[in-house]
């Protein structure tokens, strides 16, 4: 079965790149390979001119990686988590780059509290936290509002256009149209492995001639 | 910057260590549960139920009366050629090695002035109890004795003897190095549990902690090697553990268990071995499912060994089954153990190999 096809794309610095499709679109799998996580049969990925496959450690140390299966450590804090995740990256001042990302990303509020008693929001919150601490050239998010409500969605979009603003390229998979209306310079439909369409969203609203980027993606995924 | 094998390690010791699930389920069940079991043991076949035996040699002097004073104390007297072989042997549980008659009283001018022992006891025994009844004994009898000769003088025997001393009851120190033998293993019986607990992650495989580390930059094998150093340290935490309760419930009190020297020796080879295979398994994976697969061929090679090892033994370390023995002996503990933690670590290893893990009993998973 071939879950990725003849898939092109590029992010620059300083964007957000929405990934949409339906379930088994392949949006897991491309982002997978793009962090090393799993290998290409065959084609190359390049994140910051490097290859994952070839090299996933060194391109691990410029990526923020956030899927939708990857884990806080329990009985840690949401501190000593952060702490844990800037100590593996290698920061020169670890310490201050935790408080610096307990702010950035308003953990602060709970950084003493143990990641297993965490809402769902917060913890999702901290997961973005610990794949920024770093502050990465390439920040790749898999579905980073699914199970929040609204106010947490929000002040999570506030976090990734934080990072586009600091320069970081944003890869970012969601469902969720709106939220690729809202954020995203550009998108791309990714239907049964294939790309079909890319664009800004509104190129997208216009070339299909739909009222919203719902429909338009609709459209595209019918043919 | 911390390497990231120390800085994984040493996390790993924190989050275990924190498990309430963990240390309710399963930890704390195994560290008081035997030591008590045995304490208790060991307390009613001592005391309540058994009468312990001491050897004696036939030139006991007849005017100490110390024959009649230890059967006074409970014991059963046998009088043996060499009291002390016997006692070595594991046929008696005290022995009287030694008697040497001095001139005592008779060397005195006056009873008042008697410097000089009449008679220096040698006695050895291990158990506390034994200890402190031969001892009785001996001072009982030596003060009859002795007061007997006063009287005979016309003296007072409470104003005008004062026994100092007249035992020397020798017992060898086996609380430590019993101790450091129950640690170790007990380092070694828990290190297989720790690895595939802790290599195999608990429940991180589920929660996507192993992902998570690994897409931040961690390469595999420095996250199966930090987890296999937690499993060691936590192996050793456990130990020391043990090994003060050892030393706290009375080491000589687990020693009427003792069983011969080379069974221990099997046993703590048997025990090294294994862990000699979990290190080589640690410094060979090269990723955490590896460690993991390895360790559970090793976990299940040493379950098939030490079954057949335990068949094998079985006749001599089963001395439960002999009329009249004891209690069984720290051998067969020690199988016993061994077997049931293999048996534990084959079924976790299988669970393991068969990807279904029991996470949620190690309080992962959540």
């Amino acid at each position: 079965m071939v879950a990725l096809d003849d898939a092109s794309f590029e992010v620059a610095p300083g964007e957000v790149v929405g990934l949409l499709g339906p379930n088994g679109a392949g949006k897991t799998t491309t982002l997978r390979l793009l962090t090393g996580l799993d290998r290409p049969t065959a084609g190359t990925a390049l994140l910051c001119g490097k290859d994952p496959a070839v090299d996933p450690l060194t391109v691990r140390r410029e990526l923020g990686f956030l899927s939708t299966t990857s884990g806080l450590p329990s009985r840690l804090t949401a501190r000593e988590s952060l702490m844990m995740f800037a100590g593996l990256r290698g920061l020169p001042d670890p310490k201050a780059s935790v408080e610096e990302a307990l702010d950035r990303f308003s953990v602060r509020a709970f950084e003493h509290r143990r990641t297993e008693a965490l809402s769902t929001g917060m913890r999702q919150r901290l997961r973005i936290a610990c794949a920024a601490v770093h502050r990465p050239k390439v920040l790749i998010l898999d579905e980073p509002t699914a199970g929040l409500d609204v106010m947490a969605s929000a002040e999570l979009l506030d976090d990734v256009r934080t990072m586009r603003s600091a320069g970081a390229a944003v890869l970012f998979s969601t469902h969720v149209m709106r939220e690729a209306t809202l954020l995203c310079d550009r998108v791309i439909v990714l239907f049964r492995g294939r790309i079909h369409a890319v664009g800004t969203p509104r190129e997208l609203v216009e070339r299909t001639g739909a009222a919203d980027l719902d429909d338009a993606f609709l459209q595209l995924v019918r043919g | 910057m911390t390497h990231p094998i120390w800085l994984l390690a040493m996390i790993e010791v924190v989050r275990a260590v924190r498990t309430g699930a963990l240390l309710r389920s399963f930890l704390l069940p195994v560290l008081l549960g035997p030591p008590a079991a045995i304490a208790i043991g060991t307390m009613v076949s001592t005391y309540g139920v058994l009468t312990p035996v001491v050897a004696v040699p036939p030139d006991l002097p007849v005017e100490l009366g110390l024959e009649l004073a230890l059967e006074e104390q409970g014991f059963t007297v046998v009088i043996v050629d060499d009291p002390f072989a016997v006692w070595g042997d594991d046929e008696a549980d005290a022995a009287i090695v030694r008697v040497v008659e001095g001139d005592g009283l008779a060397a005195a001018r006056t009873p008042e002035r008697a410097t000089r022992w009449r008679w220096s006891v040698w006695a050895v025994a291990e158990r506390e109890g034994d200890h402190e009844k031969v001892e009785d004994a001996i001072q009982a009898a030596g003060r009859r004795a002795v007061e007997s000769v006063v009287s005979a003088v016309g003296g007072d025997p409470i104003d005008d003897v004062r026994l100092a001393w007249v035992s020397q009851v020798e017992t060898p120190s086996s609380d430590v190095p019993l101790a450091i033998v129950v640690g170790y293993l007990v380092f070694g019986l828990s290190l297989p549990v720790y690895y595939v607990y802790g290599v195999a992650g608990g429940g991180d495989q589920a929660d996507g902690v192993t992902e998570g580390l690994l897409s931040a930059g961690v390469s595999a094998r420095h996250l199966a090697a930090s987890r296999w150093l937690a499993a060691c340290a936590l192996s050793v935490l456990f130990a020391v553990v043990l090994f003060g309760q050892v030393l706290v419930f009375g080491g000589r009190s687990l020693m009427v268990l003792a069983p011969p020297a080379a069974d221990l020796a099997r046993a703590v080879g048997a025990v090294a071995l294994v862990d000699a295979a979990f290190v080589v398994v640690g410094l060979l994976a090269r990723t955490s499912r590896e460690a993991v697969q390895f360790a559970a061929i090793v976990l299940m090679g040493s379950g098939v060994m030490f079954a057949v090892g335990a068949a094998a033994a079985a006749p001599a370390w089963l001395p439960l089954a002999g009329a009249g023995s004891e209690a069984a002996s720290l051998a067969a503990w020690v199988g016993a153990a061994m077997n049931a933690l293999t048996a534990v670590g084959v079924v976790f290893g299988a669970g393991v190999l068969l990807d279904r893990f029991p996470r949620r009993l190690l309080g992962e998973g959540r």
